[in-house]
């Protein structure tokens, strides 16, 4: 890896750790949804600092580039994620759903007491 | 013996008060001839139009959903609202004018003196007995999702899209545990046969609505089949303790 694509990889991998601990001070973002991405940006600062790693964690998986390696990677990563949303998304909305009977029968027996 | 009437209302300021009129007439005339007592209730699924007004000025026991939750969202809090009052029976019964309250019985006795779990009412077992078979295109569609089911349940039901249903406790208790959203009818056929429930169909009088839309609006088109025979694929792989 040439050295200018390893300082842009720190700069940004930096820029991303700060933007998601930012985020989690500021109460956008629960801790416990944004450990993962929390990982993968310390995960991007030690690559960048130390491309070997990559360089032989692709060799040892049998990808001829690194980069290669890294897409793939980012590829199933991103797939995990927006199934694993998706899933939650669901159960959300069933809780949503739930939410809205139950206010909606008390509601109305509350009314019927009030008579 | 306590029976229930759940009766989903989106929108039907034409035909809801009849419809309750209907129930209440019938009430005072059957009472007690069948050794049970009906009560209802309508669950206004965040209408638009007048019909929450209409349900407060004549005094109609109603719950007003909060937000619009669709056809299964607001059946199912009938059904939690049935569990919560410790009903023995819970009847689907659309608020539309469509479903003749004359046959309720039809529905409700095989469960009473038969011990089934679910009475689906039926507009193709008996023709003679229902004076309203609706469209060709519809028809097609129930005999397609009929046919699925029959596949994947060995069970053959010809009106899998009829909203007039009778169920019993233990239906009740699941159906408000869980009840599918979209397109209830069907999917939630499955899900019982799968889990070993008796479920049986008889013959009901059906009317031409007297007003509103179907909760099925999209009937005609490709991608309603498409849902609802993914719907009953999936199911098809349940297992008794899903």
């Amino acid at each position: 890896m040439s050295i200018l694509l390893r300082v842009e990889m720190v700069i940004v991998a930096i820029l991303f750790f700060m933007f998601v601990v930012r985020s989690i001070n500021k109460n956008h973002f629960l801790l416990k949804n944004a450990f993962g991405w929390l990982l993968l940006a310390l995960g991007l600062v030690i690559i960048a600092v130390f491309p070997q790693i990559l360089i032989g964690l692709a060799n040892a998986f049998g990808f001829e580039e690194a980069s290669n390696f890294l897409y793939v990677t980012a590829v199933m990563l991103l797939l995990i994620n927006a199934i694993t949303n998706s899933v939650l998304y669901s159960k959300q909305q069933t809780q949503i759903k739930d939410l809205i009977q139950e206010i909606s029968i008390l509601k109305s027996l509350n009314k019927e007491n009030k008579k | 013996m306590k029976v229930l009437l759940i009766i989903p209302a989106y929108n039907e300021e034409d035909s809801i008060l009849n419809t309750v009129n209907n129930v209440l007439e019938y009430n005072r005339l059957q009472a007690d001839k069948y050794g049970y007592t009906l009560d209802y209730i309508v669950i206004d699924d965040a209408s638009t139009d007048s019909t929450k007004k209409i349900l407060l000025e004549n005094d109609i026991k109603h719950i007003s959903l909060i937000k619009n939750l669709g056809i299964g969202g607001a059946v199912q809090t009938g059904y939690k609202y049935a569990l919560l009052h410790n009903f023995d029976i819970a009847v689907q019964f659309d608020g539309d004018g469509q479903h003749d309250i004359a046959h309720i019985n039809n529905v409700v006795s095989p469960i009473i003196e038969e011990g089934f779990d679910l009475v689906i009412g039926s507009r193709f077992i008996d023709k003679e007995s229902s004076l309203f078979q609706t469209t060709f295109l519809r028809r097609v569609g129930i005999r397609i999702i009929s046919q699925l089911i029959k596949l994947t349940t060995k069970k053959k039901i010809f009106d899998v899209t009829s909203g007039y249903r009778a169920a019993n406790k233990n239906v009740i208790q699941l159906f408000a545990d869980r009840y599918p959203i979209s397109y209830p009818e069907p999917e939630s056929i499955v899900h019982l046969i799968k889990k070993k429930y008796r479920v049986t169909e008889r013959p009901v009088n059906m009317l031409e609505r007297q007003g509103g839309v179907s909760s099925i609006r999209s009937f005609k088109s490709i991608l309603y089949m498409i849902e609802v025979g993914t719907a009953i694929l999936v199911s098809s792989f349940m297992r008794e303790e899903d």
